[in-house]
């Protein structure tokens, strides 16, 4: 099916979405540190960054994967 | 009452965008603001840009609603349009770099955060909503450049920026009802009209294109309907294809960089004007070359798979605006 990986490829666009949105709401959020709200505040910030970060990571290597596989035959 | 409104700006929107565009083709190919399709045999060229009967029938739509219903919300989606579409002809009229577009429409942005027409309240699907005053204000300066941009990138195929901004407007409309905007729900109803009433002319064979003022002012229209209405995640996953040409080509090109500018070509046009994905691995990956990858393609079904990955994601999308209302 020609367009079976790009319908694939949204899905799990949208997986990812929802669980990002659990992560950030029932667990990132909720996190209260003993070292002031600017260090708090911070700490969820890198944290919410490092999850976005892994997720483009998993798009990239599906991507690269299904690309490898289909679309380069030389340099 | 709404109702009326909804139907006045509706008309106007038709009524300007199917009966002056005609005219104003004939007044770019009579000056000579045609550009090549690259596309077409015997070296075809189409008037461009259409941006500004677009904007026309847009601000026109737009102002009486203005007028009829005062909302501040429906001057913000105007003014941030009429920026947007005043940085594309820009571009339309003059070669700008890569970075221009991106940069300069954080401008288009601004009226949203002065005029406060927004709420920090981010909802969530599933999961309830947070509340991300100093955080929001960040995002809307980022969403729309992305959104403009994103939008800007899928002009790639005669009828596709149309069909597209055409499907995945309907989502947003249907989230803004079940929220209960009526008000910017016919805000955003002038979009859907623009866009497919422009089809008629931009679809294959192209009689006109939008240029980057046209493009740029519907992406920027789309974002602030989103952010104003509080439908930002029932955007974002309308838009996935688009979101997904811009990101594929982004983690391959890895800059910021105008399509014209890239040496190896994603697509390679063969003598039959057929389409056929390049099998370099310089070029740049995009969405029309992941369709293509299965085979060649001419041009029309190349739109017709863009249309059926929007269609899919609008009704994603439309799925996420009823589990933004489950809590779990």
């Amino acid at each position: 099916m020609r367009l079976g990986f790009l319908f694939g490829y949204i899905v799990t666009m949208w997986v990812l979405i929802i669980i990002g949105s659990f992560i950030l709401i029932k667990i990132i959020a909720p996190i209260e540190l003993d070292a002031g709200v600017f260090v708090t505040s911070l700490f969820k910030a890198i944290i919410a960054l490092s999850m976005i970060v892994t997720w483009l990571v998993i798009l990239v290597v599906i991507k690269n994967y299904y690309t490898r596989r289909k679309l380069v035959t030389r340099n | 009452m709404n109702f009326v409104f909804a139907v006045i700006v509706s008309a106007i929107v038709f009524i300007i965008t199917y009966f002056l565009t005609p005219p104003f083709i004939r007044y770019l190919q009579s000056n000579g603001m045609t550009v090549k399709d690259y596309h077409k045999p015997n070296n075809k060229h189409v008037p461009r840009p259409g941006g500004p009967i677009i904007m026309i029938s847009l601000a026109t739509a737009e102002v009486n609603l203005f007028l009829l219903t005062m909302n501040n919300g429906v001057l913000t989606i105007l003014i941030c349009t009429l920026i947007a579409f005043f940085i594309g002809y820009i571009d339309d009229k003059k070669i700008m770099p890569g970075y221009f577009k991106p940069l300069a429409l954080v401008v288009a942005a601004i009226p949203i955060i002065l005029l406060g027409t927004y709420d920090f309240n981010l909802d969530f699907p599933l999961f309830n909503s947070a509340r991300i005053p100093l955080l929001y204000i960040g995002l809307i300066v980022l969403i729309i450049p992305v959104v403009g941009n994103t939008i800007n990138s899928i002009d790639v195929l005669n009828g596709v920026v149309s069909g597209f901004i055409a499907i995945a407007s309907v989502p947003l409309i249907v989230a803004l009802i079940m929220n209960n905007k009526f008000e910017i729900a016919i805000a955003a109803l002038p979009l859907f009209f623009s866009a497919i009433t422009f089809y008629k002319y931009h679809r294959y064979p192209s009689r006109i294109f939008p240029g980057d003022s046209g493009t740029l002012a519907w992406g920027a229209m789309y974002a602030a309907i989103a952010i104003v209405g509080g439908v930002e995640f029932v955007a974002i996953v309308a838009l996935l294809p688009a979101i997904i040409n811009s990101f594929l080509f982004l983690a391959s090109v890895k800059r910021i960089a105008e399509h014209r500018t890239i040496q190896v070509r994603p697509v390679i046009l063969l003598d039959d004007y057929k389409l056929m994905a390049s099998m370099e691995k310089a070029a740049p990956i995009t969405l029309v070359r992941m369709i293509l990858a299965a085979g060649p393609l001419h041009e029309n079904e190349v739109t017709r798979n863009i249309f059926k990955l929007a269609a899919f994601s609008a009704g994603m999308a439309i799925l996420t605006a009823f589990l933004i209302r489950v809590v779990i």
